[in-house]
C-alpha cells in the first residue's frame, strides 16, 4: 500500500490528462455545452425569481 | 386517521420495507453493499441524490419556513447548479478514476492514511451529529398526528429504515428512495392543489392571492440589495452589546450569501459528504454519474421554490381562516395549564383581534381593484395586522416555553416545523391524509438510510478494513458492515430520543455541516491542485479548516452559511503553509 501518496492522478484529472476509457456521449453534445445549458438556465430561474419578487414582493413600510 | 388513511400508510410503508429487503440479492458483495454493483442507472441515483437531500425536513420544514418568513429561503440553494457542475468538471472524474468505495479512499491514494482517515472521521462525526434530526423531524410529525408519545414514533421509524438498509444496502437505498421521492412530489402537489382549490373563490385568481401574499412581504425571493452592507463582522460581544450595525456577513437570506456561501456549503455537502457522493460511485461509468448530478442541478431551484409557497399559501390559508395561536402540542397544553392559563387569555385575545383585523384588511386588499399598493392607508393596516398577527404569536410561544437563554433574555420556541403537520391534520380530506402521512415517512426515510449505509461505508472501509482488520476478506467486511449499519441504527434513534430541536430542522441541519463541509472540501481542492501536498499537510490542513471555523464560530458573528468558506480557506492556507515548510527542510 502507498503511504506516501506517490500516484498523483487528481491533478492530473483537473488537468484533463487522464487516459480513460472512452467515455459515453454526453446528452446535448458535448459536456461543455450541458455545462453551459445547466449555467443559463440557473440564471434563468434566479432572474425569474427576481422579476416574480419585485413584481410581487412589498416590503413592510416603516412606522 | 380515517381506516383508508392507515390502509394507503401502511400499504405505502409495507411496500417500501418489502422492496428495499429484496434487493438482498444485489448485496452479496462489498461493491454491492455499497455501491449497488456500479449497476444504479442515472436517473435513479439522481432522485436519490434529491430524496436523500429532501428528507421530511423538505416536506415540514420548508413549507414551515414558508408560512413564517415567506420564500426568502430558496436563495440558499442559488449555488447549487453552480455546484454540481463545478463536481462534474472536477471531482466525479476523480472518483470515477478507481473503483473506490468512499471517496476519502482516494484521499490516501493522493496524500496518505492520516488524511483519509481523517476526512472519514469528520464525515463520521458530521452525520453523527445531524442523524438525530434527521430522525427526530418525521416522528414530531408521526406522534402529533398519531397522537402517540414522539419516543414510539422515533423507534418506528427508526427500525423500519434500519431493518431494510442493512439488508439491502445502498441497491435498496437508492431504488426505495425513487419510489419515497415520487410519493413526496405527489404529496406535494396534492397539498398545492387543495390549496389553490380553497382559496379561489376567496381571491378570484392565483395572481391575487400573489399579490396579497407579496404584500406581507412573503415573496421575497431574490433579494439582490442585502440589509447590511458592512464588511466587518461583529464580535459577539458588540452583537450582544448591539453594538455598531450588522454586517453582510450575519445576513442569512440574499443572493450573494445564496450564490457563493451556498456553492461552498453544496460543492461540499455533495462533493464530499459520503450519503452524497456515495451515489457518484454507484452509476456505471462516469457519464452516469455526472447525469445524475445535473439532474438536481436543474431541478432543486425550482422544486424548492415550489415548497416554500405551499407555505406561502398555507400561511394565506390560515389568514382567511382559523388560524391556532400555538401549533405545537406541548404548547397547548401548556397553555392550557392552571400555571399560565390566566397570562394566555389575554394573549389570546388580542391574537383573535388581530387576525381579525388581518382577515379584513387582507379580503379588502384581495376585493379592491387594480394594485395592492393604490391605496397605502389600506397596505399598512394590512401589514400592521399582520406583524401584530406574528408577535403575539412569538409572545404566546415565549410566556408557555418559559426559559431564558444563556443571556438570561426569554427563550422563543419557535413552531416552525409543526405548522404543516397541523395543516394536513386538519384540512386533509380522508385518503389524502394518509397519501401526504406516507409522503412525510418517505421522505424521512429516504434520508436516513442513505447517512445509516454511508456511515456503515466509511465505518467498515475506511476504518476497520484500513486500520483494525487490514487483512479481512470481503465476506468478513461485509458481515461487519451489516452489524456497522444496525449499530448506526441503533446510535442513529438513541441520539434522536434525546434531540429536542426547537426553531428550524433545516437550518439546523445546514448549520452542523456547515461546520465540517468546509473543511472536507479543502482537502479535496488540495488533492485536486497542490500538487506537492503531502500526508502530514493535507492533515494539518483539515484540522487548520476546522480551527478556522472554530476561532471565527467563538470570535465574530457570521453566518453559517459562510462557514464552509471559512474551513475551506482554513484548510488550503494551513496546507500550503505546511507543504512549504516540509519542502524547504
Amino acid at each position: 500500500m502507498d503511504l506516501g501518496g506517490a500516484p498523483r492522478f487528481a491533478y492530473r484529472m483537473a488537468d484533463g490528462m487522464t487516459q480513460g476509457p472512452p467515455a459515453e456521449r454526453a446528452p446535448l453534445g458535448s459536456w461543455p455545452r450541458l455545462y453551459t445549458v445547466c449555467c443559463l438556465a440557473a440564471v434563468f430561474v434566479m432572474l425569474l425569481l427576481y422579476w416574480f419578487s419585485s413584481h410581487y414582493n412589498v416590503r413592510p413600510t416603516a412606522n | 386517521m380515517g381506516i383508508l388513511d392507515w390502509i394507503v400508510f401502511f400499504a405505502f410503508i409495507g411496500y417500501v420495507v418489502w422492496d428495499g429487503v429484496r434487493r438482498r440479492s444485489g448485496a452479496a458483495d462489498l461493491e454491492g453493499y455499497y455501491a449497488g454493483g456500479r449497476k444504479i442507472p442515472w436517473w435513479a441515483a439522481g432522485l436519490s441524490i434529491m430524496a436523500t437531500q429532501a428528507s421530511a425536513i423538505t416536506v415540514i420544514g420548508t413549507t414551515g419556513q414558508g408560512h413564517e418568513h415567506g420564500m426568502r429561503f430558496v436563495q440558499s440553494y442559488f449555488g447549487l447548479p453552480f455546484a454540481m457542475v463545478l463536481l462534474c468538471i472536477f471531482l466525479v472524474p476523480l472518483y470515477r478514476s478507481r473503483n473506490v468505495l468512499t471517496p476519502y479512499e482516494l484521499l490516501e491514494d493522493r496524500f496518505g492514511p492520516m488524511s483519509r482517515t481523517l476526512a472519514s472521521l469528520i464525515f463520521l462525526c458530521s452525520r453523527c451529529l445531524a442523524l438525530g434530526a434527521v430522525i427526530y423531524a418525521p416522528s414530531v410529525a408521526l406522534s402529533a398526528i398519531l397522537g402517540i408519545d414522539t419516543m414510539i414514533a422515533v423507534f418506528i421509524i427508526g427500525a423500519l429504515t434500519t431493518t431494510y438498509t442493512l439488508i439491502g444496502g445502498v441497491a435498496a437505498v437508492i431504488w426505495t428512495d425513487v419510489k419515497q421521492m415520487t410519493v413526496i412530489l405527489v404529496g406535494l402537489v396534492i397539498v398545492f392543489a387543495m390549496l389553490i382549490w380553497d382559496l379561489l373563490p376567496q381571491f378570484g385568481s392565483f395572481n391575487k392571492m400573489l399579490e396579497v401574499a407579496g404584500a406581507a412581504d412573503k415573496l421575497g425571493a431574490l433579494e439582490v440589495v442585502p440589509a447590511n452592507d458592512g464588511l466587518i463582522p461583529r464580535t459577539h460581544a458588540e452583537v450582544a452589546g448591539k453594538i455598531g450595525e450588522p454586517s453582510f456577513w450575519e445576513q442569512k437570506y440574499n443572493v450573494w450569501a445564496g450564490v457563493f456561501g451556498g456553492l461552498f456549503l453544496h460543492l461540499s455537502y455533495f462533493g464530499c459528504d459520503n450519503s452524497q457522493a456515495q451515489r457518484l460511485l454507484t452509476s456505471k461509468n462516469e457519464s452516469e454519474s455526472k447525469k445524475s448530478l445535473l439532474l438536481s442541478a436543474f431541478a432543486k431551484v425550482p422544486m424548492q421554490a415550489f415548497v416554500l409557497l405551499i407555505g406561502v399559501l398555507m400561511w394565506l390559508f390560515y389568514s382567511v381562516n382559523e388560524q391556532p395561536m400555538l401549533y405545537k402540542a406541548e404548547h397547548v397544553a401548556a397553555a392550557q395549564s392552571e400555571e399560565f392559563s390566566d397570562q394566555i387569555a389575554p394573549l389570546q385575545v388580542a391574537f383573535d383581534a388581530a387576525h381579525q383585523e388581518r382577515k379584513e384588511s387582507l379580503l379588502a386588499l384581495a376585493r379592491a381593484e387594480g394594485s395592492v399598493t393604490a391605496d397605502p392607508a389600506a397596505l399598512k393596516r394590512y401589514q400592521d395586522a399582520v406583524a401584530k398577527v406574528d408577535e403575539t404569536r412569538r409572545q404566546a410561544r415565549i410566556l408557555v416555553h418559559d426559559t431564558v437563554d444563556a443571556a438570561g433574555k426569554p427563550k422563543d420556541d419557535k413552531d416552525t416545523n409543526n405548522i404543516f403537520c397541523q395543516f394536513i391534520l386538519a384540512k386533509m380530506p380522508p385518503l389524502l391524509l394518509g397519501l401526504i402521512i406516507a409522503a412525510i415517512f418517505a421522505a424521512a426515510m429516504s434520508s436516513i438510510d442513505s447517512v445509516l449505509n454511508s456511515l456503515s461505508g466509511a465505518t467498515v472501509v475506511d476504518i476497520y478494513r484500513r486500520w483494525i482488520r487490514p487483512g479481512c476478506s470481503d465476506a468478513q467486511a461485509l458481515r461487519v458492515g451489516k452489524f456497522i449499519t444496525l449499530f448506526w441504527g441503533v446510535v442513529a434513534t438513541f441520539t434522536a430520543l434525546f434531540f429536542a430541536g426547537g426553531g428550524s430542522i433545516i437550518e439546523m441541519i445546514n448549520r452542523v455541516g456547515s461546520w465540517f463541509y468546509g473543511s472536507l472540501l479543502g482537502i479535496f481542492v488540495m488533492a485536486l491542485f497542490m500538487r506537492r501536498a503531502g500526508d502530514l499537510a493535507g492533515a494539518l490542513g483539515l484540522l487548520g479548516g476546522m480551527g478556522a471555523v472554530l476561532l471565527v464560530h467563538n470570535t465574530v458573528k457570521v453566518e453559517f452559511l459562510w462557514y464552509n468558506v471559512v474551513g475551506l480557506v482554513g484548510v488550503v492556507t494551513v496546507g500550503f503553509v505546511t507543504s512549504r515548510i516540509i519542502r524547504r527542510r
